[in-house]
């Protein structure tokens, strides 16, 4: 043990055209705390995206992107300015690097004064370590921004960088963000007490596989715990917060084209947190006043049996009444056995959210996803609508994936209008390539010829726009904008459902035998659609 | 059962100076009220200060759907019992909106403890079909001050004014109105607690000094309620803008009702253009049984050419749905071309006036229905249509799907773009019926 070693962590704030903070904890940082703490270490938390009650953030403009380039630009005024359709604006959503580096600075006037001072007061000494966590690889210009802050105000601190960018990434990490002669290592050979590494910068890929069963260090939220930032108007409460995230497993047997589970997770093993511990978290936490509870997995059932234990006994526990579970991320839809869902309905599941990203096979083939296919997507819907869940009103929703190289528009919109009709809620996933997948791979010499960093492949930011041009000659940022806009549309409600484009009734039906003459030279009904270029196809 | 009569005979028998009046604007019972913000009872203010100034009366006022800073008006489920309204196994739930009944039993208890009750009150009203509502503020105004005189006006009991003086525990029914056009409106009655926006109407004279004396308070929101704001070619509209627009930079008109396409003027339209309007809402304008397209056409076009872009301001169309004679397939286009004229589009449920046209021709039908069932929102010709309650609802949807606002824009209509294209395919090749025995779509 060593006792007196200190660690600060960061949550770095988010550089982004658009954020959605609803479950924006720094759950892997919160984790590393609880394992730090093992090892005896003091530690203080500054979260720069701890979210208010209304679950946002601030956000501040930063510049302006260019889709599909590198070129950004910052306007001279941000008053009155608007972009242009093949642009975006870039904010800072959290707190910015240089509110974060007065809240540094306050951590060391406070260290200090109390090092001066006569009495022992135990305050947040000057970190020995900071731990940065950096999530998506886009976002890295963050993290950056955050260890130059560190280093300015803490030189003698040597920083810890981990998360999902530095393990897809490392090398890119090691050369950008500022560290001094980094070390690599996997979280595996991670050591706080190794001399070497304590007096080293360190860029962590992958897990920490001690740190995985361990609990999230939640009480570093309290005033106590983590003291930054000041409160404002709209601020984060200093309290724990109002939900909390669970990781039950880890990794994913499948090998998708586009996705990093298994270099995250150093192979396509899964890791299974025992479930009686994740229950004793819950119950804690939930008699603690926390009532929400969502789960981040990889691929949420594929620990079906440990999965299924946990949340028995939190069905069966009376005292955990009220409790609401979400499962925004990936879900094994073929798992979705009747008996599954009704427990997870019992239990607290309100929503489903299904990764159907397309209905073309050809499609679901050229990404490799072999595991899974429309028979099992059906399969799954039926059991969760037969359970008591309903369409059209968000009970139950599908991701859908577009942006992709070489992808096939026409499959999109069919996915668009399927998910719409068949399930009500369709939720837009612009695609982004992420280093180390074999899609970014085979795209690589695009990518490269753009001269794209990690932070222009952000898929609001379109980086494969030119490239589907091949395909599609007129093809621009308007359709995908279009696209986009198309399915937020068809979300919206009335007394709680959506519309049904592919419905049976004769609203339904008029409007497509309307909608779709008005596209046909001598068919147009309505004059005034003389008059504009509606519906025309360039 | 209550006396009817005119509001002039009432005004010249039966009000004195010495008298004390309080005019209430009822709360309503409804299962939508999207447009609640806008209720102020213009009608209880123009009176109130006619009253101060040719009788010289004390007049007070309580007005329970009066919105609070932010234009928020309370709204509260119905009690358990009552919260549902079944029509043809069609169940709409029903909310209270305004204040509740016993703020008001509360203020007249108050009222009577420190003795400084009225001598009458006055009850206004507004759509036939929420009398209710009325009749709930009369019983208790009765219960509480059993003495006080009981006075209805307003516009349900001047087009039913026996089903008033028979539903409400009135003493007087008011059955004709009082021109009261060239009168102030003595907003002074929210003392310091004003509404967020003034209603006037399209009399420059009065308008100018309301706006002038609104923004002395710092209410800089205002809207018109008229039949028609474009009237005289839009010459009172123009002159009560070109007399305000300088008062304050953050003047802002909203113009909720009364503009027909028809009436758009391009003068009207180079002052629309002025950020000061921040909404425009068409009304429908027929011709025949078609939407009159022309009229749409030039209203947009004068629009265009004064520089207005749709994206900047709240602007749409109006389309009535569930009027008698609804053909689906003539909403649905009609939905259309609003969109694409204006941008955006608001379904505007229909309902009978009493004694109107559509009322007469199809009295025989609506006899069978209940006057409460004759909300807009329960879609009182539904039957007569032959157009299911449930349709009409997928027609909400549809508009919803239209009018859902992405990036400031509604929809239109993929404009442009290859999914104009692609999704009619899609829609042509019926991708919804996929299923698992075939999950290959042809190519």
């Amino acid at each position: 043990m060593n006792p007196t070693r200190s660690a600060l962590l960061v949550s770095p704030p988010v550089y982004d055209t658009q954020y959605w903070a609803h479950w924006s904890l720094p759950y892997g940082l919160l984790r590393v705390a609880a394992w730090l703490q093992t090892k005896g270490y003091m530690l203080k938390l500054i979260d720069c995206m701890e979210a208010n009650k209304r679950r946002t953030v601030p956000r501040k403009s930063r510049k302006v992107r260019k889709l599909c380039s590198t070129d950004s630009y910052t306007p001279d005024s941000w008053q009155g300015f608007s972009v242009a359709e093949d642009e975006k604006v870039e904010f800072c959503f959290g707190i910015p690097p240089e509110i974060l580096k007065k809240q540094l600075k306050e951590i060391q006037k406070k260290a200090r004064e109390a090092q001066e001072s006569l009495f022992d007061i135990q305050v947040f000494p000057e970190p020995d370590e900071v731990w940065i966590s950096s999530i998506m690889t886009y976002w890295w210009e963050s993290t950056r921004d955050v260890i130059t802050e560190c280093r300015e105000v803490f030189p003698n601190a040597v920083i810890r960088v981990g998360g999902i960018y530095p393990t897809l990434a490392p090398e890119h990490a090691m050369e950008n963000l500022g560290l001094q002669k980094p070390l690599h290592l996997q979280g595996r050979e991670l050591d706080p007490l190794d001399p070497e590494q304590q007096h080293r910068d360190i860029v962590v890929s992958a897990t920490i596989p001690d740190a995985n069963p361990l609990p999230l260090c939640l009480e570093l939220y309290q005033e106590d715990g983590a003291g930054e930032p000041e409160l404002e108007e709209g601020a984060p409460r200093k309290g724990l917060p109002e939900y909390t995230i669970l990781t039950t497993s880890r990794g994913c047997p499948f090998k998708c084209s586009y996705c990093a589970a298994n270099v995250l997770n150093e192979g396509r093993k899964v890791w299974v947190r025992e479930y009686n511990s994740a229950y004793e978290e819950v119950k804690r936490r939930f008699q603690q006043g926390i009532k929400e509870f969502c789960f981040y997995e990889d691929n949420l059932l594929l620990g079906k049996n440990n999965f299924l234990e946990l949340i028995r006994l939190i069905a069966e526990d009376p005292d955990l009444k009220g409790i609401k579970l979400h499962a925004p991320e990936g879900i094994e839809v073929r798992l979705l056995h009747p008996h599954v869902v009704q427990l997870m309905r019992k239990a607290g599941f309100g929503r489903f959210y299904f990764p159907l990203e397309t209905v073309n096979a050809n499609m679901q083939k050229k990404w490799d996803r072999t595991h899974t296919n429309m028979e099992k997507f059906f399969y799954a819907l039926q059991n969760t609508v037969d359970t008591g869940y309903r369409l059209r009103c968000q009970d139950l929703n599908c991701f859908i994936l577009f942006g992709l190289p070489d992808e096939d528009l026409q499959a999109v919109y069919d996915t668009v209008v399927f998910a719409s009709s068949r399930v009500g809620s369709v939720i837009p996933m612009l695609f982004t390539p992420v280093p180390n997948t074999p899609i970014f791979e085979n795209y690589r010499s695009y990518i490269e010829s753009k001269g794209f960093d990690l932070q222009h492949l952000n898929g609001k930011l379109l980086p494969f726009l030119d490239y589907n041009r091949r395909k599609y000659k007129d093809l621009s940022v308007r359709d995908y904008t279009a696209l986009e806009s198309l399915m937020w549309r068809l979300n919206a409600k009335v007394r709680q459902e959506s519309f049904d484009l592919g419905g049976t009734g004769r609203v339904a039906s008029m409007f497509r035998e309307i909608f779709v003459s008005t596209d046909r030279p001598g068919m147009r009904r309505s004059p005034l659609f003389l008059d504009t270029p509606n519906a025309e196809v360039r | 059962m209550a006396k009817i009569v005119t509001t002039q005979t009432f005004l010249s028998r039966h009000v004195r100076a010495k008298d004390q009046i309080l005019l209430v604007n009822p709360p309503v019972e409804e299962t939508r009220y999207n447009w609640r913000r806008w209720n102020q009872p213009l009608d209880l203010l123009k009176i109130g200060s006619w009253l101060k100034a040719h009788i010289g009366c004390g007049v007070d006022l309580f007005d329970l759907m009066q919105p609070d800073k932010k234009g928020k008006v309370a709204a509260k489920w119905l009690p358990r019992d009552r919260r549902y309204y079944s029509i043809k196994g069609d169940r709409y739930p029903v909310r209270h909106f305004g204040l509740p009944y016993q703020s008001l039993a509360d203020r007249l208890v108050s009222m009577k403890t420190e003795r400084s009750e009225p001598t009458q009150v006055w009850v206004t009203s507004l759509c036939s079909y929420w009398y209710e509502s009325v009749a709930e503020v009369c019983r208790l105004v009765r219960q509480t001050l059993p003495d006080v005189p009981i006075i209805l006006l307003g516009q349900y009991v001047r087009l039913m004014p026996k089903h008033a003086s028979l539903a409400c525990a009135a003493d007087f029914v008011l059955s004709q109105p009082f021109e009261l056009r060239s009168q102030q409106g003595a907003f002074d009655l929210y003392g310091k607690n004003q509404p967020p926006f003034w209603a006037l109407q399209v009399e420059p004279e009065i308008a100018v000094k309301e706006i002038k004396s609104a923004v002395a308070q710092e209410i800089v929101d205002f809207t018109f309620f008229e039949e028609d704001i474009c009237r005289e070619n839009g010459q009172p509209l123009i002159e009560i803008y070109e007399k305000t627009r300088d008062l304050h930079e953050r003047v802002r008109f909203h113009i909720i009702c009364g503009l027909h396409p028809s009436r758009l003027t391009p003068a009207l339209a180079r002052i629309f253009v002025d950020k000061k309007f921040v909404e425009l809402h068409f009304e429908e304008d027929d011709s025949g049984a078609t939407l009159d397209i022309d009229s749409y056409g030039r209203a947009r076009a004068y629009l265009q050419e004064a520089g207005l872009e749709m994206t900047t301001k709240h602007t749409s169309g109006f389309v009535w749905l569930g009027r008698p004679g609804d053909q689906m397939e003539q909403l649905i286009l009609r939905s259309f071309q609003v969109l694409d004229a204006f941008g955006g589009l608001i379904l505007k449920p229909f309902s009978p006036t009493p004694g109107s046209e559509e009322h007469q021709t199809h009295a025989e039908y609506l006899d069978t229905v209940l006057h409460r069932e004759w909300t807009p929102h329960f879609f009182p010709f539904s039957e007569l249509n032959k157009i299911s309650r449930q349709e009409y609802h997928d027609l909400y949807r549809m508009a919803a799907f239209l009018n859902e606002r992405v990036r400031n824009k509604a929809f239109d209509f993929l404009n442009g773009t290859l999914g104009a294209q692609m999704l009619r395919k899609s829609l042509q090749r019926e991708v919804w019926k996929i299923e698992p025995n075939s999950l290959r779509l042809a190519s």
